[in-house]
């Protein structure tokens, strides 16, 4: 009887969202070998919060995916691992992740349960070793007992990621002033932001080209000439081609206006510069993608979009219990 | 006609049987001596860089695949299996107090087929593969640091040790696993600073060639009694620098993680010249 009011809950939530949602998200895709349980999603939140999860008991993933900042870095440039290492990439937030079709910026990882592999066992993030932290979460006995509970074979290192992706799921973003202006309430917008609106989808701003659909990505990797060489090689660290040097993937926009500072190395500190380093068409880069090229877009055209992404923020997103540290 | 047809069995299976001797597969370790320069290496004990950097070694795992043992007419006899060798000292990392064997065995669980997973215990003479081949004397081996890319590339949340989670090796944000893992410590500035050499990806894959068809130097006897034993020099990971340079920097943060670009070039031209055959 104590289980079933959370489960009801959480029913009620995830269908809330769905209602809401329906006219134009898609469902949330779960994969098949890790379905989502109320136990399992409580489990990934505590182990969000917990910094036993890194190798010196300083880090959890929320230090770098704060829920006020929509799940992202709390202004950080870069994240700070154990030891006070400095990563070289902007920590993205974590807004409707469910939905991304590969993570980290250069798309490396096919899955949410293999990416959370990532930050723990990077060696200047967390850096704690699977097999150590198997050992460490086993003789906490309510971690013992909550991952029987939830998985026959305990706590292993593919439950730990199984439990985080399940709860990171969960953060589902879609409660913005836009979303309500979509829904027909015709007063959540400025008229600002809708003129705003306009340029963003219109070739005039050009935005929606790779910011599009319900999460404001095509899922898409480009050059964006951020810098004249390409000091990060993106997606040619995978791919080893000289023409995908610099190809990062494209973010979300979805509560953009609480993530600064941005760009993959969290470079570009307002949206104001950013805005303006699209309108300049970026640095002169061999790769730079075709799209980048001076806009033309006057001041006021640059403050009606920046109203309108402001217009992508979800405060009830960053309020939602259900999304904070468990007590 | 009776006696001719009888000769001619007795002969014929007098053949299958010497074939089937020939053929017989019998059990053969390959192990591993860790060496720093003539001597064993000691992991966690401070050794110098040519150019003078204080370094420890804590920690090297590696996995072995695609081996062939090399026979006297040049061909290649293959041997299926992928093994992960683990060395692991104290404080590896400089954060976490290993316990080695028995946190692997925990772990090992169910195993891939043709899967090895070795704990070692020293340096000297550890096995890094149980090889299964056809008895002969060969004249080498050849095999590769790394995994085979078709299994690189796996999913890896569903496939067994030692590709699993729990090995250490996978690489969240690459498509694949770590091939080579090597860490330990250095002193800048009298701190204590972690360096670490992670190679890997389908291009970083170690080819070791280690047969002589020529001097006949080089004798591999698989015959179910004995084994072959390998060196790794560890003082080589940092004989040369990259671009050019004499010296491997360790002072520079740079230079103290390898993982990617000129670095995991250099260090892979270096461990390229780390390997012989203990004869």
């Amino acid at each position: 009887m104590k289980i079933l009011p959370s489960r009801v809950l959480f029913l009620l939530f995830f269908l809330g969202c769905t209602v809401l949602a329906q006219s134009y998200f898609p469902a949330v895709r779960i994969p098949e070998n890790n379905p989502q349980t109320p136990d399992k999603i409580q489990l990934g939140r505590k182990l969000f919060y917990d910094q036993r999860l890194s190798a010196d008991n300083t880090l959890s993933c929320s230090i770098c995916h704060v829920q006020a900042f929509a799940f992202s870095n709390a202004g950080n440039a870069v994240s700070t691992g154990i030891r006070g290492q400095k990563g070289s990439r902007n920590a993205p937030s974590l807004g409707n992740v469910a939905w991304r079709k590969s993570y980290f910026w250069e798309g490396g990882s096919p899955s949410l349960e293999l990416q959370a592999m990532g930050p723990i066992t990077a060696h200047d993030e967390m850096g704690i070793e699977p097999s150590v932290l198997v050992q460490r979460l086993k003789q906490i006995p309510a971690y013992a007992t909550a991952f029987k509970k939830v998985f026959a074979d305990g706590v292993t290192m593919l439950n730990i990621t199984k439990a985080i992706a399940s709860f990171e799921r969960t953060l589902i973003t879609n409660r913005s002033a836009y979303d309500k202006y979509r829904a027909g309430n015709e007063k959540a917008m400025t008229s600002a932001a809708i003129r705003g609106m306009e340029l963003f989808f219109g070739e005039t701003g050009d935005c929606f080209h790779c910011h599009n659909g319900f999460n404001f990505t095509t899922e898409t990797l480009h050059n964006t000439g951020l810098s004249k060489t390409n000091p990060d090689l993106g997606l040619a660290r995978i791919t080893n081609r000289q023409e995908d040097a610099g190809k990062f993937k494209v973010p979300t926009l979805r509560n953009v206006a609480l993530t600064a500072p941005y760009m993959h190395n969290g470079s570009i500190p307002t949206l104001e510069k950013t805005l303006e380093h699209y309108n300049k068409g970026g640095e002169d880069n061999p790769n730079v993608d075709a799209l980048m090229r001076p806009m033309g877009l006057s001041k006021a055209e640059m403050q009606d979009l920046i109203e309108f992404l402001k217009a992508l923020t979800d405060y009830e997103f960053i309020k939602d219990p259900r999304f904070a540290a468990p007590k | 006609m009776k006696k001719l047809l009888l000769g001619t069995t007795l002969v014929s299976i007098a053949l299958l049987g010497l074939s089937s001797a020939q053929n017989a597969m019998v059990k053969h370790e390959l192990k591993v001596n860790l060496r720093m320069g003539n001597a064993p290496l000691e992991l966690g004990k401070t050794y110098r860089t040519s150019g003078g950097a204080e370094y420890s070694v804590d920690l090297l795992k590696f996995y072995v695949s695609n081996v062939q043992l090399v026979k006297a007419d040049g061909s290649s006899q293959a041997v299926a299996g992928l093994s992960l060798t683990s060395f692991e000292g104290l404080n590896a990392g400089g954060m976490i107090n290993h316990s080695g064997a028995t946190a692997n065995t925990s772990m090992a669980g169910k195993m891939l087929e043709g899967g090895q997973m070795f704990n070692a215990k020293t340096t000297t003479g550890e096995t890094i593969f149980s090889i299964s081949a056809p008895a002969a004397e060969y004249k080498g081996i050849r095999f590769e640091i790394g995994v085979p890319k078709d299994l690189n590339h796996r999913d890896a949340s569903t496939i067994p040790m030692p590709l699993g989670l729990e090995s250490g090796m996978f690489w969240a944000w690459n498509p694949g696993y770590i091939f080579f893992r090597l860490e330990g410590k250095t002193t800048v500035a009298g701190k204590s600073q972690p360096w670490l050499l992670h190679m890997g990806t389908d291009n970083w894959r170690l080819n070791i060639n280690q047969f002589d068809l020529v001097a006949n130097k080089i004798k591999i006897a698989v015959n179910g009694k004995n084994s072959s034993t390998i060196n790794l020099d560890l003082e080589k990971v940092f004989s040369k620098g990259p671009n050019g340079a004499a010296n491997w920097d360790l002072s520079q943060a740079a230079l103290r993680v390898m993982h990617g670009g000129a670095n995991i070039g250099q260090a892979y031209l270096n461990l390229l010249g780390a390997w012989t055959i203990a004869q």
